[in-house]
């Protein structure tokens, strides 16, 4: 089973959208699937139609994977389950705050539904704290989109710095270009520049495109409802390219 | 994803898919796809072997390959050609099945079931999928709804399961298209290519003997069409080999018999097997080409190739006087003499006729053995091959009276000693075939006027020499582990006076 983190400080980069078609195709492809909405927004879980029950139980979330279990539900795509988001995940920071091995608890829970999953996907609120690092022990892989602006490339750094401080691996981390509007110079020259100072961007990018923001009047991934438009193809692109390490057995970190 | 807690209901004759959606429209939108017509041809060969086996083979009119068992699908396969022998199908786990069950037999279809599917959803309010089915109608039975429970919508299952359950349907077993065959009478017919013969221990030899031979030659007969059709090769090859069994059965079991029967049956039988001869050569080498071909080096194809073209022409004209026998006033009449003469009644005139069958085949089946064993005790590096050659006659003799006589004794003691002597069979048919084959390319290589054909042939006999060099010292090996004291005490224990 192999656990991949879609995450970045900044918000509205294509988080939640890269979460949603990576699952899909994964799914599609006959990867047992699980997309975990840990954004308390509960964005993901909008797209597949997914509501959370009513009782607040993010508090169990890290104690016992069987909590974890009771609360998946099936996706309208076979292969492919989500767990939803609840408003109460908002307290995750304080909660783990207030626990003990915080860093690798969601690790230990994930490891429960190893039978049951060939592939976790995980989509992260956009912040830097300790649910975060919580995700960078159980993930085997972060994969981060960059807006091809000065900003991101910021953020971005900033994120590689703060995996130098704290001693983890920065081959997991596996950047792509998001948002791409290849018609502005801008963006052209970031990704030449971003990609010569940083190896392991993928080579697939996605780009700025109004299929990907009717996800959510659609309720569904780009490829259910746009299958031939260069958004879908860029997703499957994408997950074409990670294939291979999805796929592959023992640990990537 | 689904979980446990799928479910089949049968739907009332007049239930229709709008009456379904209607009941559950409390419950959230149902809605049925339109409707997937299919055709599944099932698949088996002439024995109908794989039902045999408890198992079902289907093939979609899209090309999907399914093969069934306890009515599940255990191994499927995409592949739209219309495959006539498993070697047709692309490699997997599928064919691999269907090799082990048809062996080199031909599929042939053995009936049709026309399906119509619908897929059926209910969605709630978000038109988030809840609940899934399928509706099925199969030709000739009530239609059937099939609900899927998914992850975490549970309770909208058991909902649904209520509504259907006032609606009149009653749950049911998952779909068993065995099942359905059966009921339909329409199951492929078994044919049991060794029995059993419904024979008692101590039923007086003659009359079971006669019974055997009459249900041994109608076996044979039961493979003239196909060989007439030529259906595919094991037609043949299983006709001759009936007969061949049944001369045996008449020769080894004579004291059991009128003293004229076996000795004019068999001179019947053989003719009418040796017609077939020349066929069964040339099938033999044509299944085994591939083989041969890749013997040769590359620069004695086109002289195969040749040969090949000329082995095809002249399985031709066997073919047609294999047909013309079979169809031929004269066989029919023989034939009718031959299961008259089989089919009367006892006359007990021979020594062992009132004896129970038991105590004779018993003896004949020791004595046979002993004279095998004696003879591999002899065999060293400087026999003959013509010695060797008659133990494999015997050997085969042997084999024919033990699979003839099994349901006599008990399955579990006759499986060793079974395998024993299919090892040894095994390696000396090979060392047969590769004597068999020289000879019959010889006899082309002789006639051939075409020097890259005579190449090719005399190359192929050089190395099939060379592979038959090698196969005797296996044999000889083979034949003094048969030949060895624990498997003799097994065949005293089992077939001595005092044996089961």
């Amino acid at each position: 089973m192999k656990v991949v983190a879609c995450y970045s400080m900044k918000g509205g980069v294509g988080k939640t959208a890269t979460a949603v078609n990576l699952s899909y195709w994964a799914a599609s492809q006959g990867l047992r699937t699980l997309l975990i909405d840990l954004d308390a927004q509960g964005a993901s879980s909008f797209y597949f139609r997914v509501k959370p029950g009513r009782k607040k139980w993010g508090k169990r979330f890290f104690q016992a994977y069987e909590s974890v279990l009771e609360q998946i539900r099936a996706s309208d795509y076979e292969h492919l389950d989500v767990l939803p988001a609840h408003l109460s995940f908002r307290n995750f920071d304080a909660l783990l705050a207030s626990l003990e091995k915080r860093k690798t608890r969601l690790r230990r829970i994930l490891k429960g539904l190893k039978g049951q999953y060939d592939l976790i996907v995980l989509d992260c609120p956009p912040s830097i704290s300790h649910l975060s690092e919580a995700v960078f022990n159980a993930a085997d892989m972060v994969l981060v989109p960059v807006i091809p602006t000065t900003l991101s490339e910021r953020t971005f750094e900033q994120l590689l710095s703060f995996f130098a401080d704290k001693g983890y691996a920065d081959k997991m981390v596996v950047p792509f270009f998001s948002m791409v509007q290849r018609q502005k110079a801008l963006h052209k020259s970031t990704m030449a520049h971003m990609r010569q100072r940083h190896k392991g961007f993928l080579e697939g990018v996605i780009p700025f495109a109004r299929d990907i923001e009717n996800m959510g009047e659609h309720r569904a991934p780009v490829a259910v409802f746009a299958a031939r438009k260069p958004a879908s193809k860029a997703y499957f692109a994408m997950f074409d390219e990670l294939s291979p390490r999805l796929r592959r057995k023992g640990k990537n970190r | 994803m689904s979980v446990a807690g799928n479910v089949h209901f049968q739907m009332p004759t007049k239930c229709s898919a709008a009456s379904v959606q209607e009941a559950l429209a409390g419950l959230g939108v149902a809605s049925f796809c339109r409707a997937r017509k299919d055709r599944l041809v099932i698949l088996d060969n002439f024995p109908a072997d794989i039902w045999a086996d408890g198992a079902l083979l289907t093939r979609s009119r899209a090309g999907q390959w399914v093969w069934w068992r306890d009515a599940r699908p255990e191994y499927e396969l995409q592949s739209p050609d219309q495959a006539k022998f498993w070697w047709d199908l692309p490699a997997c786990r599928l064919r691999d099945q269907v090799e082990k069950a048809v062996g080199l037999w031909s599929l042939q279809p053995v009936a049709t079931v026309s399906t119509s599917r619908k897929a059926f959803t209910l969605r709630n309010a978000d038109e988030k999928i809840v609940v899934r089915g399928e509706w099925l109608h199969v030709e000739g039975l009530e239609p059937r709804l099939s609900i899927q429970a998914l992850r975490g919508y549970g309770r909208e299952y058991e909902h649904v399961c209520q509504g259907l359950s006032a609606l009149g349907a009653m749950e049911v077993a998952s779909l068993d298209l065995r099942e359905i065959l059966e009921q339909q009478d329409r199951a492929p017919q078994v044919l049991a290519l060794k029995g059993p013969y419904g024979i008692a221990t101590d039923e007086p030899a003659e009359q079971a003997v006669r019974r055997m031979a009459v249900a041994m030659f109608s076996l044979a007969r039961c493979f003239e069409t196909g060989v007439i059709d030529d259906t595919d090769t094991e037609f043949v090859h299983q006709y001759r080999v009936s007969l061949r069994k049944l001369r045996s059965l008449l020769s080894l079991m004579k004291s059991a018999l009128p003293n004229e029967l076996p000795h004019r049956a068999k001179r019947e039988l053989a003719g009418m097997a040796s017609a077939m001869g020349t066929l069964r050569d040339l099938d033999v080498f044509l299944l085994d080409q591939g083989r041969y071909r890749q013997m040769l080096p590359q620069v004695f194809h086109p002289g195969f190739d040749g040969f090949i073209a000329q082995i095809r022409k002249d399985r031709q004209r066997a073919l047609n006087a294999t047909r013309r026998q079979l169809r031929s006033a004269t066989y029919t009449r023989r034939c009718d003499e031959l299961a008259q003469m089989l089919d009367a009644p006892a006359t007990f005139e021979a020594v062992s006729a009132s004896r129970p069958v038991q105590r004779v085949a018993s003896a004949r089946i020791l004595k046979r053995y002993l004279r095998i064993r004696a003879a591999s005790l002899q065999v060293t590096a400087a026999t003959d091959d013509e010695q060797v050659h008659e133990i494999r006659i015997e050997c085969k003799k042997l084999r024919y009276m033990l699979e003839f006589f099994a349901e006599l004794y008990p399955k579990n003691r006759l499986k060793p000693i079974h395998k024993a002597l299919k090892r040894l069979q095994d390696v000396l048919g090979r060392f047969n075939d590769a004597s068999v084959q020289q000879i019959f390319l010889n006899q082309y290589a002789q006639r051939s006027q075409d020097e890259q054909q005579s190449a090719a042939l005399h190359g192929l006999i050089a190395v099939l020499h060379q592979e038959q060099l090698k196969i005797r010292a296996e044999a000889e090996d083979e034949l003094h582990q048969f030949a060895q004291d624990h498997i003799a005490a097994n065949f005293s224990a089992m077939f001595g006076r005092n044996g089961a």
